[in-house]
């Protein structure tokens, strides 16, 4: 009687286990015409570029305006996607150059100074020595780092948000912006001078 | 006193551990809202123009049978008497030369009277 019983509750979960479909089934029920299967993807994929985006843009408008704008593009080309690689690779590729494009045509270029820092990024130089996890601490690093990003040129911003904050490979960086793997270790050591210098321009004196 | 390679290192590694991943509520439906306006969109060029060719093809052959019903039924064409073409380019190459004769002849006429 218990092995039925069992066997009952065992079809019932199968019944109701619905397996999801994987990337490739969906991107063929899109190139079919069904749009609809599309939002599967962008609702899989969104918090990743929506985290790669606040690299690039501080004011959330121009953060959701890039992510639109990555999925729309991604949603367009999306007859170009071979199948070799994973999706979220593409899609990937397809953010970063989105957000390049982005620095390019938004690029502020403003030094900052340490009358400009905030209390919170103040604090995040006072308490340098210790190891902290706070969220807050890593918020104030986050803005910091923004702040030090804006002096740069567009694209060493770009190499150096991908090497050291999305820690991608320098051979990556350099399949991606098509320089040599030489070239994108020379601009990531120029543009590390640049921050170097900016830094000792922000950080309270006591600290330089 | 910090070096300045130490405090930028750090921030670096603090910056890259914070990931600020939040979706706003619906974006999704938002996203899906601007293509389901356009849901063409996924189809690259060549394959909307081969699209657009078949979708040419009816109306075209539509324009071909239409257009030769006219022709066959047309009364102008049709008239028995009409010259045709060969024909008048014959008529129009015997009317050249009779004008050639004419010219050369009043040529030699007119020299025979001076004399």
């Amino acid at each position: 009687m218990g092995f039925f019983v069992g066997f009952k509750e065992l079809s019932d979960n199968k019944s109701k286990f619905v397996p999801e479909p994987n990337d490739k089934d969906l991107i063929a029920e899109v190139l079919e015409g069904s749009a609809e299967s599309f939002e599967p993807l962008v609702v899989k994929y969104q918090s990743r570029i929506f985290a790669l985006a606040r690299r690039y843009a501080r004011r959330e408008d121009e953060v959701e305006d890039i992510v639109q704008t990555v999925f729309l593009k991604a949603y367009s080309k999306l007859s170009s996607y071979r199948g070799d690689a994973p999706f979220e690779h593409w899609l990937m590729r397809t953010a970063t150059y989105t957000c390049y494009d982005f620095l390019r045509k938004h690029q502020r270029n403003r030094e900052w100074n340490a009358s400009d820092l905030s209390e919170e990024e103040n604090d995040w130089f006072e308490n340098i020595g210790e190891e902290s996890t706070a969220e807050t601490n890593r918020e104030a690093a986050s803005t910091l780092v923004n702040k030090l990003l804006e002096g740069l040129k567009p694209e060493d911003r770009h190499i150096i948000t991908l090497l050291e904050l999305e820690h991608q490979t320098v051979k990556e960086i350099a399949e991606l912006t098509g320089l040599s793997e030489s070239n994108v270790k020379v601009k990531a050591h120029r543009a590390r001078e640049k921050m170097r210098s900016a830094l000792a321009r922000i950080a309270p004196e006591k600290y330089v | 006193m910090r070096k300045i390679d130490d405090i930028l290192a750090k921030m670096l590694a603090e910056s890259g551990e914070s990931v600020e991943d939040r979706v706003p509520y619906a974006f999704e439906k938002r996203v899906m809202a601007h293509i389901k306006q356009n849901p063409q969109l996924a189809l690259n060029f060549w394959e909307q123009w081969n699209q657009a060719l078949w979708r040419a093809v009816v109306p075209c052959f539509a324009i071909f049978i239409l257009a030769a019903v006219w022709t066959d039924s047309d009364p102008i064409n049709s008239q028995p008497n009409q010259v045709a073409p060969s024909q008048s380019i014959a008529q129009s190459d015997d009317g050249a030369r009779e004008d050639l004769e004419s010219v050369v002849m009043f040529v030699i006429d007119s020299a025979n009277t001076d004399r």
